[in-house]
């Protein structure tokens, strides 16, 4: 199971998450928010992990539980 | 569109403390979305969008990596750097930035607390019971820069030198360059070869502060050694002043409203909210880019090699950007520009408000109500270590 954590509190909106996942994530008044509705299970787990690399603050931590 | 050329008599580096050069600011950025001033090479921009789309776009607005000569503003036009070359530059800067938050994450900034209390406690206390002080000259100049010593790891006994190393850089520029500091100044380099000695010191002789840790990170090959050096020198010099002068700038603007002063001794948690939304209204300084592809910005034409620069103030209070019309304290979301915005945003960001926070918290247990001398005059600095020269404040004991 993918799981996704968010650091809110380091979150400063920068973006670049939504610009490489822009189906998983959207960034509204300079903070990350998650697309509604989106099934973090059913992306890609690459993808899920190139969207917290390319953050500058590393706010998403991506992980596979069983 | 023709870039006007502004007069540099109009912009004055030191200005008497009751002049109101944001307000001339203001009226710039009204008159126009980008101007030069005089000879210097530099293409102000005013309004807030245009500023934004500078800080986020690090491709097209480089900035060179944690304090190279472009960083710095002292490049030159032959080694200006392409749109190429500044895409792998911004991942590079990424991936230190993402290692560097083991040391900046907001988690790890609590954990400097318990310190921030005791440095702000220990400088009230020298004059609490005196009824007078400087706050620039007793309380700002050595607050942040003793917590930073303390994190960074200096020995004890050097941080008075370091504190008044960084008082000196960050005076009035006196070479073209020093639009963030003096670089002729020989404090700064007093700094980096500190900076650079301590590194090596920590590398023999590790600890648990933050050289040690670099150290760490360059001998396991996660940093280059120009990453470790930059990455100390951008430390020293990205606290010694801003923290400083930030405070003065809160400071100034409490002591003429004893009604807030009496809702942060009351309400001590609203420190957050009022002096962020100060930051906006007085930011500190501004920061410049090499444009690195011919691109059009705010209906201005720009060629590679073109150096932008933003002061904060103007984007800060420019009235298209929602809500910046007016000071609002109970803001909730403040899109401010005054620790940078993007890939290069202030990566000390989370312990400044920390131990700024804490500064005014602390001030207000101990001396709740104070007023501003006027009878003193006081001096505030426009470029490079923006901010009050001088800060007399007053209260009743």
């Amino acid at each position: 199971m993918t799981k996704i954590t968010i650091d809110y509190e380091a979150c400063c909106g920068v973006g670049y998450c939504a610009q490489v996942a822009p189906e998983v994530f959207a960034v509204v008044d300079d903070k990350v928010t998650l697309i509604d509705g989106v099934d973090v299970e059913s992306v890609d787990g690459k993808l899920l992990t190139r969207a917290a690399r390319a953050c500058p603050w590393r706010v998403i931590g991506v992980s596979e539980t069983d | 569109m023709d870039i006007p050329v502004l007069d540099p008599k109009d912009f004055p580096k030191v200005v008497s403390g009751n002049d109101d050069w944001r307000a001339r600011f203001d009226a710039l950025r009204e008159a126009y979305p980008a101007f030069r001033v005089g000879s210097a090479p530099e293409i102000w921009f005013t309004r807030y969008e245009a500023c934004r789309e500078i800080f986020s776009n690090g491709e097209l607005f480089w900035n060179g990596n944690f304090g190279d000569e472009e960083d710095r503003g002292v490049g030159t036009a032959d080694r200006v750097t392409d749109r190429s070359t500044a895409e792998q530059g911004v991942r590079h800067h990424v991936v230190l930035r993402q290692a560097l938050m083991n040391i900046f994450a907001p988690n790890r900034a609590k954990e400097w607390e318990a310190t921030m209390h005791r440095f702000a406690i220990e400088l009230i206390e020298k004059f609490a019971d005196r009824g007078h002080c400087d706050f620039v000259h007793e309380f700002a100049h050595h607050y942040f820069p003793l917590i930073g010593c303390d994190m960074i790891g200096v020995p004890r006994e050097d941080w008075e030198q370091m504190v008044e190393w960084e008082r000196e850089a960050f005076k009035v520029p006196t070479d073209e360059h020093g639009m963030s500091f003096n670089n002729d100044n020989p404090a700064v380099h007093n700094i980096i070869k500190y900076t650079h000695d301590l590194l090596e010191k920590k590398r023999a002789n590790p600890d648990d502060r933050i050289a040690s840790w670099i150290a760490k990170q360059q001998d396991e090959g996660a940093f280059s050694a120009d990453d470790a050096r930059w990455a100390m020198e951008i430390i020293v010099l990205g606290s010694g002043h801003t923290v400083a002068s930030h405070l003065t700038y809160v400071f100034r603007y409490l002591a003429e409203r004893p009604e807030l002063q009496s809702r942060l001794s009351e309400h001590p948690d609203d420190a957050n909210n009022i002096c962020e939304e100060l930051l906006r209204v007085y930011p500190i300084g501004g920061s410049s880019r090499t444009v690195t592809a011919d691109t059009e910005l705010d209906g201005v034409q720009l060629k590679r090699g073109d150096k932008v620069f933003v002061n904060f103030s103007m984007p800060n209070r420019d009235p298209r950007a929602a809500g910046f019309d007016e000071i609002n304290f109970e803001r909730k979301t403040n899109r401010h520009l005054a620790f940078n915005q993007g890939w290069r945003q202030c990566l000390g960001l989370f312990f400044a408000r920390r131990a700024r926070n804490i500064a005014v918290q602390e001030w207000h247990k101990r001396i709740p109500r104070y007023s501003f001398d006027p009878s003193k005059p006081i001096v505030e600095q426009v470029y490079a270590g923006v901010g009050f020269h001088n800060l007399p404040l007053n209260w009743k004991v």
